[in-house]
């Protein structure tokens, strides 16, 4: 493969498109041995830390060395990092030797119990870590079932600085062996990693470069976690691929100084930043026109906006802070995509503005068709959230006829793509229900099943998301949407003295012959404190609200602390989880909250 | 509002956990450890943030642990103002 004396532009453009990225990482060492590949911020926003693609390839080379020494092809790796550059050579080191990384989130505290269900579901036996908290790390894990790991520490191994000698072959045969496991759906009891194989990756990170036209001028700025998808992909393997200098900071840098964040955009002339919605909200509210004199953000091409709901609230709010420090509303790029097929399945088109759509509740709520407002009152603005990638085929199905729906009717987001991962690891009845999706009228195709409600566009071509769909709450022949009714309710108490991010999960039980609409509220203080004062008045206000915004009746209103509401790792309740919990009776609201109303 | 007594930035702590855990002012003891408020460590590291930005100063993020209620982490901020 690399028995040449050079390639040419267009060589090394499909070569980075179709080697995994370890390849990638072996011909940009060859090209570019001395350019700065990352550089690493402290939380001052100070350089601590740089890489280039020759002083990666070398650590990598370290971590594969040491790990195949031991380990053979396809042993599971624990990856336990803080944010950083540590991180990056023990991940593709790993994909060096062809064992399959498995990223996760520090074992600190309350974490540790999901980070043993991990370790047990995929069977690793050997861990990676930095050398200055692997003893913490290792004391964690004492007295669990994952007491007996193996621990290796990468960031302190020898170097071998006559490794410069280039593969001559790829090094992977396989493209279809599995290469990392992405943890980030199923509860910590039940813990589901995705599969991703050499080649999925591979793919993803040509459809990201080749739809955002990025190439190695393109500056990028990220502080993603790097155990989440969007973290792993666009700031660990998407800047190897397309030959760029990243600059990285850590998510605690972004949460506790974001206008650090927009300082850095501006300093390094970046032409991508972003991050979830909330991201952009966290920036709006700590604006700070001192902080920012001087900044320049005319070169930010592309403000990923993914990974949760977008609001339009929240684009607008940010154009309207930033735009007289240069940011173009054009420059905002809303993304959708998920874990199970790598990260991204649609976006743009680039350097147009955002799409929305302005639709009528009622006939979204009642018949899942998208129709134009019957009055102002009756409008909601969903933004779009890109076009698929020419690679991706998306459709709207009906999940319960499993047949194709016209465009601009809602239903389930079925998805195609050469990036859709081989399953969730040795959980067959999962991957069969998820990965294994048929149409009624073609059983030979396969489709991922995203749980996503959501329709196109017939006039833009974007994918819209209205929500889950194994969420959906049916009320007398409609379907609802639990956000919608999550919504009212937590406004109500909001009117009634509680602010806003109280949590909320809604949902359907089976009661007889009827469905009920149950709606569980996590306790807090002021709630409580509200509760004891004028419970049945706020039960009151709060049915209110459902009945007049939704026209059905809440049956049924729990409060339960916190200790009792489930949670993903990300803070989003578990409808799927309270409502089972609430049909095994295992539910029961404090003080008798309910019996009042 | 200018912090540059413990009881201004109290006040300033008592707002915050107000507005972000959504917990009555009347309710929220200065002597009280801040996990019982449920403060988690990300609303801990916004109040870094903000304070940093009032205060005009870098917060060590572990002042909070070292300094557990609303009155001794006031107390220490202005130690450190005043250095």
């Amino acid at each position: 493969m690399f028995a040449k004396s050079e390639m040419t532009d267009f060589e090394i453009f499909s070569a980075a498109g179709s080697l995994p990225v370890q390849d990638v990482l072996a011909i940009r060492t060859w090209l570019t041995p001395d350019q700065l590949l990352f550089t690493f911020l402290d939380d001052d926003g100070e350089e601590a830390g740089h890489l280039t693609y020759r002083g990666l390839w070398l650590r990598c080379r370290a971590v594969a060395a040491e790990l195949s020494a031991s380990h053979p092809p396809g042993s599971r790796v624990i990856l336990f990092y803080p944010p950083g550059l540590d991180f990056v050579a023990a991940f593709v080191g790993c994909l060096m030797a062809r064992c399959i990384a498995v990223p996760v989130n520090l074992p600190v505290r309350r974490r540790v119990g999901r980070s043993v269900g991990i370790i047990e579901d995929c069977g690793a036996t050997v861990a990676l870590a930095p050398s200055d908290q692997i003893a913490e790390f290792k004391k964690s894990f004492e007295d669990t079932t994952a007491s007996d790991l193996h621990w290796i520490v990468t960031d302190t191994l020898p170097l071998d600085e006559a490794a410069d000698d280039l593969p001559f072959s790829r090094s992977v045969a396989d493209m279809n062996a599995v290469a990392y496991l992405q943890y980030t759906s199923g509860s910590t009891s039940n813990p589901k990693g995705v599969m991703i194989t050499f080649d999925n990756m591979t793919t993803n990170c040509r459809m990201i470069r080749d739809t955002l036209r990025l190439n190695e001028d393109s500056t990028m700025v990220f502080w993603q976690p790097h155990h989440h998808d969007m973290g792993l992909i666009c700031s660990v393997l998407l800047p190897i691929v397309i030959g760029n200098h990243t600059v990285l900071m850590t998510p605690n840098t972004f949460v506790r100084q974001p206008m650090l964040w927009i300082q850095t955009i501006s300093k390094y002339r970046a032409e991508v930043a972003g991050g979830p919605n909330f991201a952009f909200d966290i920036a709006s509210e700590r604006y700070s026109a001192a902080k920012l004199a001087g900044v320049d953000l005319s070169n930010w091409r592309l403000a990923l906006n993914g990974s949760d709901i977008v609001r339009a609230t929240t684009l607008d709010r940010f154009v309207e802070r930033f735009e007289p420090h240069g940011f173009k509303p054009e420059t905002f790029l809303v993304c959708y995509g998920m874990a199970e097929a790598v990260l991204f399945l649609s976006a743009g088109p680039v350097g147009r503005k955002p799409r929305y759509a302005i639709v009528d509740v009622e006939s979204l709520e009642l018949y899942g068709r998208v129709r134009s407002p019957s009055s102002q009152a009756q409008g909601r603005r969903l933004v779009g959230c890109g076009e698929p990638s020419w690679e991706v085929e998306a459709i709207i199905v009906d999940a319960e006829t499993r047949r194709r729906l016209p465009d601009g009717e809602v239903g389930e987001i079925w998805i195609n793509s050469p990036t859709v991962g081989l399953g969730y690891w040795e959980n067959p009845d999962e991957t069969e229900r998820v990965f294994h999706g048929k149409l009624a009228d073609n059983a030979t195709k396969f489709y991922l099943r995203t749980g996503d409600l959501g329709f196109i566009h017939p006039d833009d071509r974007q994918i819209y998301v209205c929500g889950r769909i194994k969420d959906l709450i049916i009320s007398e022949g409609r379907n609802l949407h639990p956000e919608d009714i999550e919504y009212s309710i937590v406004e109500a108490l909001s009117a009634a003295g509680d602010s806003n991010a109280i949590s909320c999960a809604a949902f359907n039980a089976q009661q007889g012959d009827e469905q009920l609409i149950v709606a569980v509220v996590e306790l807090n203080r002021a709630l409580k404190r509200n509760l004891a004062e004028s419970g049945p008045d706020i039960e009151n206000a709060v049915r209110r609200a459902v009945a007049a915004d939704h026209g059905v009746t809440l049956h049924q209103l729990l409060f339960v602390p916190p200790t009792a509401m489930c949670k993903t790792t990300s803070g989003k309740v578990q409808r799927g989880l309270m409502r089972q919990l609430y049909a095994g009776g295992a539910l029961k609201s404090l003080e008798g909250a309910e019996a009042i109303a | 509002m200018s912090l540059q007594t413990v009881e201004a930035i109290e006040e300033y702590i008592v707002t915050y956990i107000e507005r972000e855990l959504h917990i009555s002012s009347s309710e929220i003891d200065c002597d009280m450890s801040l996990g019982a408020f449920g403060m988690s460590s990300k609303s801990g590291l916004k109040l870094v943030g903000l304070l940093e930005d009032r205060l005009d100063i870098r917060i060590d993020p572990k002042l909070i642990f070292a300094h557990p209620t609303i009155s001794r982490l006031s107390s220490a901020l202005l130690d450190l103002l005043q250095k």
